[in-house]
């Protein structure tokens, strides 16, 4: 087999096995619902965590409007949509904020019970939670006492 | 002592003497309805017949638990503000005031870029993460302005000569109209009646 043949042979395959798997299943954002979706999501999570007690102590005082529009948006760019995060970084937006391992984790159960009751598959739950779960190491403070 | 630097030194003191000779103690009382502060009351005294050299000054607007301090300031055009950031957690001030607009991002624990106040006007400023805080900042031509003690009162020491006195405060109901001060040899007592809305909806209108 020359060079040129196996190159071919390579490039034809990845393209099917591309077409395959966009087949199988729709980009992540269609399947989180799309801006509508990606909105509520951001929306009732941020809601969530800052109503309540065990988690609110850092949105106190915070403009949770723009919150959710920059929480959209980065999920929006996560999952394939058509946007770009425009907010700072997460360990910029979370310096000093002292969050404790139990608050992230707290977030994370909202979360999924947000994406259970929307009814977004258990496929796409996972795969945005993978996504989102680097974000942990810029978000929880090491060693944080947690909330004071 | 050096006839040369006893004559410095002498220059000086006349100097001195010569402006303090000049300069008449102006004591202004801002009084408010009952139930309402006329502390904070911003007195500006604009010259009618001279014009003031520019000024090179220097401001700090720090964040402290989520506030601005000071929340209000008058400034000289010209003035270069540093916002400091004395709050462990990042802000993002902001104004979008005619007479400067700007965005500056605050990080815990980094110096920002200082931000020149060059044009006079009312600048308000806010912090997009924290949406209640605001603060005000006067830009004004003139090097004679004051801000009211808590009883309401400001001593000013200006020279002699005509102004114009403008009068603001953020929560001023009805605005206070600008008069002409004539400011002679003896000092001055100048008595106002500030109209504060304890709970105010909108910022008074800045006096142009």
């Amino acid at each position: 087999m020359t060079a040129v043949t196996f190159r071919g042979w390579a490039a034809s395959l990845s393209w099917l096995v591309l077409a395959a798997s966009a087949q199988a299943r729709a980009p992540l954002y269609e399947r989180l619902g799309g801006a509508e979706g990606v909105a509520a999501i951001a929306n009732s999570l941020i809601d969530r965590v800052a109503g309540d007690p065990r988690l609110g102590r850092s949105f106190k005082d915070t403009n949770l409007k723009r919150i959710k529009t920059l929480l959209a948006e980065q999920i929006c760019d996560l999952s394939g949509g058509p946007c770009h995060y425009s907010g700072d970084s997460m360990k910029e937006s979370h310096a000093g904020q002292q969050i404790s391992e139990a608050e992230f984790y707290g977030m994370v159960a909202d979360l999924r019970d947000i994406l259970h009751e929307r009814h977004v598959s258990q496929g796409a739950t996972n795969e945005l939670l993978r996504l989102l779960a680097p974000m942990k190491r810029d978000i929880v403070e090491p060693r944080s006492p947690g909330p004071r | 002592m050096s006839s040369f630097a006893r004559k410095t030194w002498l220059t000086c003191v006349g100097a001195l003497w010569l402006h303090a000779a000049h300069a008449v103690p102006v004591t202004v009382t801002a009084t408010a309805k009952p139930g309402a502060s006329a502390e904070n009351t911003v007195l500006i005294f604009d010259p009618l017949n001279a014009t003031p050299a520019a000024g090179h000054d220097t401001a700090i607007i720090d964040q402290i638990d989520k506030r601005f301090v000071p929340r209000i300031s008058v400034v000289r055009t010209g003035t270069v503000v540093t916002f400091p950031n004395s709050d462990h957690i990042r802000h993002q001030v902001y104004s979008f005031s005619p007479a400067k607009v700007f965005q500056l991002k605050l990080y815990a624990g980094s110096p920002s870029t200082p931000v020149t106040f060059d044009k006079p006007g009312l600048v308000v400023l806010g912090c997009n993460i924290h949406d209640r805080m605001v603060a005000f900042v006067g830009v004004v031509d003139t090097p004679y302005f004051a801000m009211a003690d808590a009883a309401g009162k400001a001593v000013l020491n200006l020279p002699a000569g005509r102004y114009r006195l403008r009068v603001w405060h953020p929560a001023l109901a009805s605005p206070v109209a600008s008069r002409e001060v004539t400011v002679d040899k003896a000092p001055l007592t100048i008595e106002l009646n500030v109209d504060i809305d304890a709970a105010p909806s909108a910022v008074a209108d800045w006096p142009e």
